[in-house]
């Protein structure tokens, strides 16, 4: 696009902003490299010939051969989230969107989120004020998101250079009535702003339309490209509570804190109780509980085969249960991992596991 | 009068034969675009289509034509034609030729030349390796023959755009 037709789209932009919004333009924030050789550049040739006629050397150069290179309008719209868990009645969701200028000249785009895609099972919820987030690091987690950094899909504009790339965070709001393994869609879409490009075909030229007034080639029909964020809903719940059941120091055994329970004494053994529960609707998948316990000998140390799940002992290596050495903070530990698989509770039965392990107090 | 106008025929006479002197082969560059096309029979091909709406990517074909518009005959073995590879351009490996010529290359702005299996560069890693078509810098052919007076003949290159 040509300097002379931006200033041009930024006043009709500006006019606008009177009766709504003040149009913003917002620049790249990362770069894939540049796309080619920039349109409006003169691309020359010269040749030279040397020979001779009866011994006597002649050199001669040919004319100069020109022609200026023409702008290819091409961009990427690429999601960067292969798809996004969500649950029932959650807000603000994000959809993480690449968009990278493809093209071999500024150009300016335009955004626009479509929440109301066919052929998912439901439709995310768009924020009213229509407002995405440009990231300022290479995430769409909190940090990187700003109030400042609002961008106005009704009025704002983007304007990347060749290979100029931008993060854009797309919030969305997940219905409350949604089920289980309910997937809904939300597209963005980046469309070029250059006169005549929407209603271009793929491979069409726009006379005098690109930088510095060379041609521009669309590559894309419409000149623009879209990609689809997904959201996945799940609506299962796990729970994981633990707690000490039984304290043993030798001469009490009882739950600790009360009168016959045991003493944290040298010796003593701790049982520790982990209440696992599944609730929700849905399936909780490769469902792995672990826990991670001192066993330095300074402190705690791991008993033996001490596990029980859900009522049968287990040896340390025995399915459902392992146990492994690790490493936490340069601290030697017991990595118990107990092995549920897939599990599939149903609204208003939740699946409930329990395990117990024990300690010794060193 | 007479006069002037024969003064006048004499300066124009001494004008074509002094540029006639300087230019006794003319060098004529030209360059075209490789254009994909699907032909009638639904088969990809190939077509030169003037050098308008270039963009990165595209492949172009220049030519260079000398012709001998002199009086005499050129030296057999004397024309070396020399052109750089143009500004912003990749040569595409394979891809000069021309009738009667012997073409080498030159990978170092025209200080050395080679045929293809005669040009090493040295990798990022210190080690040889044979040029590729980036490293070309400079294409330069040989016409073997004498030009007579009044023939011509051609040479030609392809590159892509960066």
């Amino acid at each position: 696009m040509s300097r002379f037709k931006r200033f041009g789209l930024v006043l009709i932009a500006a006019s606008l902003g009177s009766i709504g919004a003040q149009a913003a333009t917002f620049s790249e924030t990362g770069s894939v490299g540049p796309q080619g050789t920039q349109a409006g550049v003169t691309i020359s040739n010269q040749a030279r010939a040397n020979f001779s006629i009866n011994g006597n050397p002649i050199v001669e150069l040919s004319n100069v051969e020109e022609f200026l290179v023409d702008e290819r309008i091409q961009v990427d719209v690429t999601v960067q989230a292969a798809a996004v868990t969500v649950r029932p009645g959650d807000e603000n969701r994000i959809q993480p969107f690449l968009i990278t200028n493809l093209g071999n000249g500024q150009e300016l785009f335009s955004l626009t989120v479509v929440p109301n895609v066919s052929g998912d099972d439901f439709n995310p919820i768009f924020a009213a004020n229509q407002l995405v987030y440009r990231a300022a690091g290479s995430s769409c987690t909190q940090g990187d998101i700003q109030a400042s950094q609002q961008f106005d899909t009704g009025n704002d504009q983007l304007d990347l250079a060749p290979g100029g790339t931008i993060l854009i965070c797309v919030p969305a709001d997940i219905p409350g009535s949604v089920d289980d393994g309910d997937e809904g869609f939300l597209d963005l879409q980046a469309q070029s702003l250059t006169a005549g490009a929407a209603a271009a075909g793929a491979g069409d030229v726009l006379a005098g339309a690109g930088d510095g007034g060379v041609d521009a080639v669309v590559i894309q029909a419409g000149g623009r490209d879209t990609d689809r964020g997904v959201y996945v809903v799940s609506a299962v719940e796990v729970e994981v509570v633990k707690s000490i059941i039984e304290v043993a120091d030798g001469f009490r055994t009882g739950a600790p804190n009360t009168p016959n329970g045991g003493r944290f004494i040298p010796g003593a053994i701790v049982t520790y109780r982990l209440d696992v529960t599944v609730s929700g609707s849905g399936t909780a998948t490769n469902l792995l509980i672990i826990d991670e316990i001192r066993d330095d000998g300074e402190e705690i140390r791991f008993v033996a085969n001490s596990t029980i799940v859900n009522g049968i002992a287990r040896d340390d290596n025995e399915a459902p249960v392992s146990v492994t050495d690790t490493m936490v903070g340069g601290i030697a530990h017991k990595r118990i991992t107990v092995n549920f698989g897939n599990t599939t509770p149903s609204p208003g039965n939740p699946v409930d596991h329990v395990i117990t392990f024990q300690v010794e107090v060193q | 009068m007479k006069t002037i106008m024969k003064l006048c025929a004499l300066v124009l006479l001494s004008v074509t034969t002094v540029a006639l002197a300087q230019e006794p082969v003319r060098l004529i560059s030209s360059v075209q675009k490789v254009e994909a096309f699907v032909n009638e029979q639904g088969e990809q091909e190939r077509r030169l289509v003037a050098a308008e709406r270039v963009v990165p990517g595209d492949e172009l074909r220049y030519t260079v034509t000398f012709a001998n518009q002199g009086a005499e005959t050129v030296d057999a073995g004397s024309i070396v034609i020399t052109n750089p590879v143009p500004n912003n351009t990749i040569y595409l490996m394979d891809s000069a030729g021309g009738s009667g010529t012997d073409v080498v290359f030159s990978v170092d702005g025209g200080e050395t030349w080679g045929t293809p299996d005669e040009l090493v560069m040295t990798g990022e890693d210190g080690q040889s390796r044979v040029a590729e078509d980036e490293d070309y810098t400079h294409i330069r052919w040989t016409f073997r023959p004498a030009l007579e007076p009044g023939q011509e003949g051609s040479v030609f290159f392809r590159v892509r755009l960066r």
